[in-house]
């Protein structure tokens, strides 16, 4: 039985519109691409979507609250709610190199999830904001 | 009260130390420049990208894909390599020409060092730019908690560890907007919708699928905000389709409760420093108007990234900044060379600044399909210590979507005669996307000897 998908295409800005023909689930037909890298991009799509995944976790030991991170490599798309989930519950002793591999083989999926900036330890010397002292308001 | 003033001399002052003025600073350095300051308002260095978590930064600058932080690090990493100096925490006021010698005098304060009076050969204006707020929007509704542009919210979001709400719109599709939509909904709110007053996205294609369509967040194109609800706080908006002329149209209103609204509508260079000093600004860019060199009216000022046009990718600012710290090197040189040769020479005959060029400059202009043109002035003849470039590149925004299409530099003469100097076909252009067109060898030989260049776009506009 057929099956038509549509796969918007990111590789270049054109952002061609493709209809992807399915038999039994498996992409057999293309339509709508203008160049060999479309057909490329929409059966990866249509078979396994995968993203990056940029995020922050929770420090503890520091007076900066958060440290970014990113997956190592692409995860599944349907599997971002729930390694979200997971990364929620995190918490990253300061302190923190950038690189460093903040939790390994998310939910299984062989991908680690690393830092991509750095916290010292202790409080920075000066405050970002004193008490008494006025934020500008813009 | 009363505090003493410190006094510093530099060869190149930057103003801004994001990734403008990193960039600027660090290839000041590497031209040659002996002194070179970054002035820097906030704690740390960076401007925005270290809130800018997401990937997609650097493809062009480094050949890999890094987030805002990456970037940032890389950046200060190579400035600090480069020998140059940071002042942070410190608030340039004031920039004009020194009354004391050849240069420009900076005023700045900051707890470090109080009030600074900063005496350079050359500055470099790398301020960034701000986020549009709703004021800009005439909104009409009380003025209740829980409305945010996207880039406070996500500093509140990536550098806080605050939510900015639970039910959230989001008016604008640009792309911090777009970006901001994905990492709100990861992080659990729900976000109910993206409204576009234009019948196309702002933000590239990718973040469209990336950031809506992986999470099924609806883009309503055509539509806008036409009432604010909530007293105290934000409890929802009414919208509506607009017409062509992006006026609502009526019984089209629809009522969302939300508690907060993200506006990502737009942003506007910050030129205050530079209005004072009486530099001339370009309505269309909201920064300032320069040359090739991107040297500004007031000699001896440079100006580079968010501040003298928006871009839409970091790397483009990192590599025009380059240009603008070359360029305040060679000034700054020269301007040191000419105070030194007047020292041994005649001190009467110094020069009191560097000489302008010998003739009224070739103006650039936005043609047919053109909104924006940087640099907006092509020196004729070099000036001292600033030889003429011999590549010079064009960077413009269209001003409406166009499919197959072609960009084109003319030059148009003094009679009329036209010209064609550089041309591009695009399958497809968008305003969200710079474009730019280079000018070197017999083309740009002919440019300098034009009346006037106009930049434009031929092809379907398709609204």
């Amino acid at each position: 039985m057929d099956e038509f998908r549509t796969v918007t295409c990111t590789v270049c800005p054109m952002g061609c519109s493709i209809r992807v023909r399915l038999e039994d689930g498996l992409p057999v037909a293309f339509e709508g691409h203008q160049c060999k890298r479309g057909p490329v991009y929409a059966r990866d799509e249509v078979l396994d979507p995968r993203r990056m995944l940029t995020t922050t976790v929770r420090v503890c030991g520091s007076a900066t609250r958060l440290v970014p991170a990113r997956t190592s490599a692409v995860v599944p798309r349907d599997r971002l709610m729930d390694v979200m989930a997971l990364v929620r519950g995190l918490c990253a002793v300061a302190p923190v190199e950038a690189g460093q591999v903040l939790c390994a083989d998310l939910l299984g999926t062989g991908v680690d999830l690393v830092a991509t900036g750095s916290v010292p330890a202790s409080p920075p010397a000066t405050p970002v904001s004193a008490p008494d002292r006025k934020e500008d308001s813009r | 009260m009363s505090a003493a003033v410190h006094e510093r001399f530099v060869d190149v002052a930057v103003i801004g130390g994001g990734p403008a003025g990193l960039s600027a600073a660090t290839n000041a350095r590497r031209a040659g420049a002996a002194r070179v300051l970054v002035v820097e308002r906030d704690v740390r260095v960076g401007g925005i990208l270290p809130q800018c978590i997401h990937a997609g930064f650097g493809l062009h600058e480094f050949g890999t894909d890094l987030t805002g932080p990456e970037y940032a690090d890389r950046w200060t990493a190579a400035a600090a390599e480069a020998g140059v100096e940071v002042l942070l925490d410190t608030m340039v006021l004031s920039l004009g020409p020194d009354p004391d010698g050849g240069g420009l005098l900076l005023s700045a304060v900051g707890p470090s060092t109080g009030v600074l009076h900063l005496h350079a050969a050359a500055v470099v204006l790398a301020m960034g730019c701000r986020e549009r707020t709703r004021g800009a929007l005439n909104i009409p509704g009380d003025r209740p908690a829980g409305i945010y542009t996207a880039g406070t919210a996500q500093r509140l979001t990536n550098l806080e560890g605050l939510m900015p709400g639970r039910r959230i719109v989001i008016l604008g599709s640009g792309d911090i907007g777009l970006i901001m939509a994905r990492r709100l909904t990861l992080e659990g709110a729900q976000v109910i919708a993206v409204l576009e007053v234009l019948p196309y996205a702002g933000g590239l294609t990718r973040n469209v699928v990336q950031c809506l369509d992986d999470f099924g967040i609806p883009l309503r194109l055509s539509t806008t905000v036409v009432r604010i609800q909530g007293r105290e706080h934000l409890e929802g908006v009414v919208t509506a389709r607009v017409d062509a002329d992006r006026r609502p149209i009526p019984g089209t209103e629809l009522e969302i409760p939300c508690d907060t609204l993200l506006l990502s509508v737009g942003l506007i260079p910050e030129n205050e420093l530079s209005r004072d000093a009486g530099i001339p600004l370009d309505p269309a860019t909201g920064g300032a108007v320069v040359d090739e060199t991107l040297e500004t009216a007031l000699p001896g000022v440079f100006a580079c990234g968010n501040a003298l046009h928006v871009h839409d990718l970091v790397d483009y600012v990192s590599e025009e900044a380059a240009a603008a710290g070359k360029s305040a090197a060679l000034h700054a040189r020269a301007v040191s060379d000419a105070a030194s040769g007047a020292l041994r020479a005649d001190p009467a005959s110094a020069p009191a600044a560097a000489p302008v060029a010998s003739s009224a400059p070739v103006r650039l202009a936005s043609g047919p399909g053109v909104r924006t043109v940087v640099p907006q002035h092509l020196r004729r003849a070099a000036a001292a210590g600033l030889p003429l470039v011999d590549e010079v590149k064009v960077r413009f925004r269209i001003a409406a979507v166009f499919g197959a299409c072609t960009l084109r530099l003319t030059a148009v003469s003094a009679d009329g005669t036209r010209a064609v100097l550089a041309t591009a076909r695009r399958r497809r252009a968008v305003p969200g996307e710079m474009e730019d067109l280079g000018l070197k060898g017999p083309a740009l030989a002919a440019a300098r000897a034009a009346a006037s260049i106009e930049v434009s776009v031929e092809g379907d506009a398709h609204g």
